[in-house]
């Protein structure tokens, strides 16, 4: 259960190999009052051995336990089978849906790639928002935190298909959040700049870059203050609101890094 | 869902009719914390008060869902008063049992189960069963205290006090520190019904822990400047609390509350008076402002109640308060006397201290936490009426007989029908994490 000083007893971290998802669960136990942290991923030692690594060696109450399930977003119902593991004890309180794959050039060019990448990032991503809120919508009450990104906001041609799967992501997020409204269930989508992390490692850093704790830290105030949509650095709200209206021209030419 | 159950049978509906995530008693909603929540499952509330007394005996039975202040408005005219009364004239008889309820008067009276002759209830089996200390002690010590956890009670029967005045004789003392408001606390349980002491926590130094001890016992007669003998018990509205206070900025803040307490302190008369009070104003004082919550603006305040055998195990609370920037607005300390037979009991020998701290406050659940082991390893234990943050490991530690609890319960409700949103969080029903 959610306590009364907003802290989720239980999270369960969708992609549990994610650097952001991971630091989103390492920030609310540093914070307190979380019993348990399950991490749903396809590696579940190695999962489990880097969240101890980053979670806070002196929490609050130290109680915080670290468990893992099995969680492969290339498999149809794996998000079900998660969610279910996960609740066998009781109630999860906050699902952070952070599986996601960058992709590479081949992504925006072989049509198999393409698809291999929207199955993972749009396809099972949708499959997991929806799963959870049917999950939170039986129990009454629960917190969805969804990893989008600024790169789907206005679409680049070097990132083609992960901005066309955030895309689509953030506008799903955006319309369920019309049909939870009242509901007591919260969707949080978070619109992360350029972070350092094991998905950009090598990568030349955009502007305004940022890393997984930061975005953690932004994360945990948007839920406690329950808002719909948290970017971060939140300078990119108004970074993105001046590209979003660039004329084509224009924004082919600073975009095409 | 709600089900407004307006007969007995109703309420056995709503139980044998409960879906997977169970079903709950939800009285008037006072407790500080998620108790009487059932998030995804059924709340069942009994709107319709009926209260009975025998003039003769003084023995009166509520139903449920009456408040104490309509059993109050019944009592009082007949020169009765309730046994135990929380600090909130709102709270309702089924919760004042499922919370086994303390007042001014532990130390001499117990807590509100001890004044309990008979609980009739509807088990997890849809049965109506009759309860009582004699013939079914382990059902009935389960259920005082049990949180609603055991069943959903229909009604309580209870002894009642006789008063002849529906006036009290308060005597106020102000204290220098905290060894001082421990003293005088001790002289008003000696000589009054009803002790309880106010803790100023702006005080630092060598007035930490001074405040104001208040004494009261019911007047002998009828005062006799209002010149008749009759009773009444008319608490009036409270004043509202406007809405819009509670969407700005808090008004109650550190700041804020520091100049407070001073005031409040040094409001008090340095030696110590009498005066008459009313039942409400002594009893029932934030009852006088309604919604006063929005105070603390829209993050609110959790309020924060412990008992620990030692006053040293009080000062170390406070002083980690402070040492976590957490200035408690409103600071009661109070001693008790011995337990009730309930198995989730709160009261026991010892000495309780309940502060109510904003929420906004940085690192509240660090600081919560620290207390929190401060109580443990005193060997003592909050209270499951106004805890929302503890831990589950602390609360097996605090209360070390969930487990017969628990088997209690089962017995009552195999199914496991009856839920809560405090019982999820905490896993005190059998099956859940211990």
């Amino acid at each position: 259960m959610t306590n009364s000083l907003g802290a989720p007893g239980r999270i369960l971290v969708l992609g549990g190999g994610s650097d952001i998802g991971q630091a989103i669960a390492a920030r609310f136990v540093e914070d307190g009052g979380v019993q348990q942290v399950v991490l749903a991923g396809r590696r579940p030692g190695d999962m489990a051995e880097r969240f101890d690594a980053r979670r806070p060696q002196d929490d609050a109450a130290g109680t915080a336990q670290v468990a893992t399930v099995d969680y492969d977003a290339t498999q149809p119902g794996a998000a079900a089978k998660a969610i279910a593991a996960a609740s066998a004890d009781g109630d999860v309180d906050l699902i952070v849906v952070a599986a996601g794959v960058l992709g590479t050039d081949e992504h925006n060019r072989l049509a198999h790639r393409a698809t291999e990448l929207l199955g993972i990032n749009l396809v099972a991503a949708v499959e997991a928002v929806m799963e959870a809120i049917d999950r939170f919508e039986a129990q009454g009450h629960g917190r969805l935190v969804v990893l989008s990104s600024v790169a789907g906001l206005r679409v680049r041609g070097g990132l083609a298909t992960y901005g066309a799967s955030k895309a689509g992501l953030d506008a799903f997020c955006r319309a369920m959040q019309q049909r939870l409204a009242g509901a007591g269930v919260d969707l949080l989508i978070v619109r992360p700049g350029f972070v350092h992390s094991a998905m950009t490692d090598g990568l030349p850093p955009a502007p305004f870059a940022t890393d997984p704790a930061s975005v953690a830290a932004d994360v945990a105030a948007a839920v406690a203050a329950g808002r719909a949509v948290v970017w971060s650095p939140p300078v990119l709200r108004w970074v993105f609101a001046i590209l979003r209206n660039l004329p084509e021209p224009i924004w082919r030419r600073v975009s095409g890094r | 869902m709600r089900v407004e159950a307006r007969r007995p049978v109703e309420v056995v509906e709503a139980v044998v009719g409960a879906a997977g995530r169970g079903v709950l008693a939800r009285g008037a909603g006072r407790s500080y914390n998620d108790a009487a929540q059932n998030g995804g499952g059924a709340l069942v509330t009994q709107p319709e008060p009926t209260i009975t007394i025998d003039p003769t005996t003084g023995r009166a039975t509520a139903s449920a869902g009456a408040t104490i202040e309509q059993v109050l408005s019944v009592l009082v005219p007949h020169g009765r008063f309730v046994p135990v009364t929380p600090g909130t004239r709102l709270a309702t008889i089924g919760g004042c049992v499922a919370a086994d309820v303390h007042g001014k008067n532990h130390h001499r009276d117990g807590s509100w189960g001890e004044h309990l002759t008979a609980i009739e209830l509807v088990d997890g089996h849809g049965d109506r069963r009759h309860l009582d200390p004699v013939a079914t002690p382990s059902e009935f010590w389960a259920t005082v205290g049990g949180m609603g956890l055991s069943g959903i009670i229909l009604s309580a029967t209870f002894d009642t006090i006789p008063i002849r005045s529906d006036q009290l004789a308060v005597t106020t003392t102000r204290t220098g520190d905290f060894d001082a408001t421990l003293a005088a606390l001790a002289e008003a349980e000696d000589g009054h019904r009803y002790a309880v002491a106010w803790v100023d926590t702006s005080a630092t130094g060598s007035r930490r822990g001074r405040g104001v001890v208040s004494g009261g016992d019911h007047l002998d007669a009828a005062d006799a400047a209002r010149g008749s003998g009759e009773m009444a018990y008319a608490p009036g509205s409270p004043i509202p609390v406007p809405p819009t206070v509670g969407r700005g900025p808090a008004l109650i803040r550190p700041a804020t509350i520091r100049w407070f307490n001073r005031l409040w302190y040094h409001k008090v008369p340095r030696r110590a008076t009498e005066v008459p009070t009313s039942i409400g104003a002594f009893f029932h004082p934030l009852d006088g402002l309604g919604r006063w919550n929005r105070l603390y603006g829209r993050r609110g305040f959790v309020q924060y109640q412990s008992v620990v055998p030692a006053p040293d195990d009080v000062l170390a609370q406070l002083d980690a308060l402070s040492a976590g920037g957490a200035t408690s607005a409103l600071t009661v300390v109070k001693r008790f006397g011995s337990a009730s037979p309930a198995m989730l009991g709160f009261p026991c020998p010892g000495w309780t201290l309940a502060v109510d701290v904003p929420t906004a406050v940085p690192r509240l659940a660090a600081t919560l936490d620290r207390l929190d082991r401060i109580v443990v390893e005193a060997g003592g234990r909050i209270y499951l009426a106004k805890d929302g943050r503890t831990s589950i490991p602390a609360v097996a530690r605090m209360y070390p007989r969930l487990g017969e609890w628990r088997r209690a319960v089962d017995k009552l409700d195999p199914q496991g029908r009856f839920q809560s949103d405090l019982a999820r969080r905490l896993g005190l029903r059998t099956g859940g994490p211990t």
